[in-house]
């Protein structure tokens, strides 16, 4: 039994309780016991009896206290420990439930990621048999059609164009993964964005004689934080998406603007717009939404823009009306 | 020798059907998504039609439910060239009305075959 105060008063409580419904039992046998040799009929009253047989057996009623004072302690103790059971159980099935409903959601959690990655192996899977397809094709051309030198040569090509198509695909996917898993960690150096842009505006100038590309870089742009490779991948991506998305002839138009404590760049095309319900789509891996005659993309050219831009605590996202171009801003914080 | 219209998206696989095609003699025409070629197909009344799935504009299956609404339209042959070979894609297609399919990636015997199967049955006696 605990020895505490409080357990104490509890004990002589019941204890006392448990007295006195002994001490009423008492009587009640006393009652029975008149009632059963018959003296109630000649007038005999248990109190009368039971104060003869009180101030007689005094010792037989003292007897009868400690027997109740033991009962009522050992009927506390067994309340106690109960009590203490029931406790016991209701925290230990508490702690059951609590564990059950953490697996349960661990369960759900690594389903979820198993249906993930099934999907994403069924689109791989998908996207990979366009390139395939060509690969399969022009050699079987090649092994059993009767054509010239030149023509298997610029097969041959074809196949090459499809089996790099393929590589670019495989490295690109490796590539969103490892920034998605967050293996790899970013540089965090500090970017002068506007001569960035300089740079990637120059090369994509080189490999798209057929468009322009005007900027309007605002000379108040901050150094900020950043990866300086990866910023340029996102800038390539977005200025290659510029020029292959409006036909040729057009302008690209490259800005940024500076703000208290972010960098905005904005690429505007004029080309035919995305529409509205796929504009967030468009960052999603492998969504196409509009022909542009060119078969190189890997479907993951944005997505992997929103995961870097993401990395760096920015936002990336697309405006558009059909018709009249589109529009890609890039929010960038000064430093990581 | 028979008038075939396909429609695809990707230019190497415009391509590739094209140059596989052509020792048999057979007349191809390319469009680019579903929309143009709706549009090839209403005006050239082909014998046969080639279609993949995932096009920009009008998707493979818009373009089947299209031909179907269209009396002069609805009995050409149409073969999905896919690479959603998966059982419950496949089963839609077939649902949509469309003859045979095509799993990405194929091969020109693969075409020839089944040009061959499709016009073959077509000609036999009933």
């Amino acid at each position: 039994m605990q020895r505490n105060p409080r357990s104490l008063r509890f004990y002589l409580l019941s204890a006392t309780v448990y007295a006195f419904l002994s001490f009423f039992a008492v009587q009640l046998v006393y009652d029975w016991e008149l009632d059963r040799a018959g003296l109630h009929a000649k007038g005999f009253q248990w109190d009368t009896v039971f104060a003869n047989t009180y101030q007689v057996h005094f010792v037989s009623f003292a007897v009868w206290l400690v027997i109740a004072l033991a009962a009522g302690a050992l009927v506390h103790r067994v309340q106690l420990t109960l009590a203490q059971t029931l406790v016991n159980t209701q925290r230990r099935a508490d702690e059951l439930a609590e564990i059950a409903e953490r697996e349960a959601q661990v369960n759900q959690e690594l389903q979820r990621l198993n249906q993930a990655k099934s999907d994403f192996v069924s689109i791989v899977a998908h996207e990979f048999r366009t390139p395939l397809t060509g690969i399969q094709g022009f050699s079987e051309i090649i092994r059993d059609y009767e054509i010239s030198l030149d023509e298997a040569r610029e097969y041959a090509s074809d196949i090459n164009n499809d089996a790099k198509r393929l590589t670019r695909m495989i490295n690109t996917q490796l590539d969103l993964d490892r920034l998605q898993s967050g293996r790899i960690e970013l540089a965090s150096e500090p970017v002068q964005i506007n001569s960035l842009i300089a740079g990637v505006a120059d090369s994509v100038r080189a490999q798209a004689k057929s468009h322009t590309i005007q900027l309007d870089l605002d000379p108040a742009t901050p150094v900020i934080r950043g990866d300086p490779d990866r910023l340029i991948q996102v800038l390539t991506n977005l200025l290659s998406n510029a020029v292959n998305y409006s036909p040729d002839g057009t302008t690209v138009f490259v800005s940024t603007a500076a703000a208290a404590d972010l960098v905005e760049i904005r690429v505007r095309d004029q080309g035919i717009g995305i529409p509205a319900p796929a504009l967030d789509r468009i960052f999603e891996p492998y969504t196409r939404i509009q022909p542009n005659g060119e078969t190189t993309g890997t479907g993951l050219g944005l997505p992997i823009v929103r995961q870097i831009v993401t990395l760096h605590g920015g936002q990336v996202w697309a405006e558009s009306r059909p018709g009249a171009g589109s529009v890609f801003r890039v929010r960038l914080p000064r430093s990581l | 020798l028979a008038t075939i219209v396909l429609c695809e998206d990707d230019p190497a696989i415009g391509k590739l059907v094209k140059v596989a095609l052509r020792p048999t003699g057979h007349d191809v025409h390319v469009a680019v998504d579903g929309a143009s070629g709706l549009e090839l197909i209403e005006a050239i009344k082909p014998d046969l039609i080639f279609t993949d799935v995932a096009m920009p504009k009008l998707d493979g299956l818009r373009l089947v439910d299209e031909l179907k609404r269209r009396p002069d339209l609805a009995k050409i042959p149409v073969v999905l060239l896919t690479a959603s070979v998966q059982r419950f894609q496949l089963e839609e297609g077939y649902r949509h009305g469309v003859t045979a399919h095509l799993g990405k990636p194929f091969g020109p015997q693969d075409l020839v075959r089944m040009i061959d199967r499709i016009l073959g049955n077509e000609a036999a006696p009933d």
